[in-house]
């Protein structure tokens, strides 16, 4: 989920950045409502709300983070993997990959989700069992993204 | 009265926010702001105030009439107690 948008309070989150980084580097906590759908199905807008931390170990696979694109942009994704370039980061909701996303980008760490009332740790076994199984929603998104534009372009054809 | 150990407020992007200081957890579901007033009021109740003390500085910064500054001090006296943000 990206934000460079505005919170509830009308205030956007890079404004409230310096107060953000501030209190991580405290060792403190950072608990929000994530603005957008590519963190379906775990993180749903104006509904669901996660709490960051202090990144204190190397970032790794299946860990979400919050962290800076080059443009200011903020992000909140899932790291899928790695390679020479750098973590490879991945929406829940989505199927193409950002590439190339260095650890001096990472802001925090998602610690855990609240879903309707319910704390979801992001050590918790079910959640673990989620993110394994992410890989095959990814080819179920691209897929029917596939068939999507395969079918777009025949009804173009036949018009 | 004074406002609880522990929080302080911030200004940041032109608001006043209260921040809860060091390691404590910072929601910013609930997150409060404070406007020009509110914020000329928790400082007066940092040091410790009572009700009139907190009309009074109102009063003695803008131009209104005493029972209106009495209600903004009661209203803010509302929000803070339902916030948790005040030792009696």
């Amino acid at each position: 989920m990206s934000n460079s948008g505005k919170n509830v309070e009308g205030i956007r989150l890079a404004e409230l950045f310096p107060l953000i980084e501030e209190k991580l580097k405290n060792g403190g906590e950072i608990s929000f409502k994530p603005h957008g759908i590519s963190m379906l199905p775990l993180i749903r807008q104006g509904k669901d709300s996660v709490t960051l931390e202090q990144l204190k170990e190397e970032p790794k696979k299946y860990d979400v983070i919050f962290y800076r694109r080059a443009d200011g942009q903020f992000v909140l994704h899932r790291i899928i993997g790695r390679d020479e370039e750098g973590l490879i980061l991945c929406g829940d909701n989505q199927f193409v990959k950002e590439y190339g996303v260095q650890k001096e980008q990472i802001i925090g760490i998602m610690t855990s989700v609240l879903r309707d009332g319910e704390k979801l740790s992001c050590n918790d076994t079910k959640y673990l069992r989620y993110c394994k199984r992410l890989w095959l929603r990814r080819k179920y998104l691209y897929g029917r993204n596939f068939i999507r534009r395969v079918l777009s372009k025949v009804k173009r054809i036949f018009k | 009265m004074k406002i609880k150990d522990g929080y302080m407020i911030r200004e940041v992007a032109g608001y006043n926010v209260v921040v809860p200081v060091g390691e404590a957890a910072l929601d910013f579901n609930g997150m409060i702001n404070l406007n020009e007033t509110g914020a000329l009021l928790w400082k007066t109740l940092t040091d410790g105030a009572e009700e009139k003390d907190l009309v009074a500085a109102l009063l003695a910064e803008y131009d209104v009439p005493e029972d209106v500054a009495k209600k903004d001090v009661a209203d803010f006296i509302i929000k803070m107690r339902e916030a948790n943000l005040i030792d009696e």
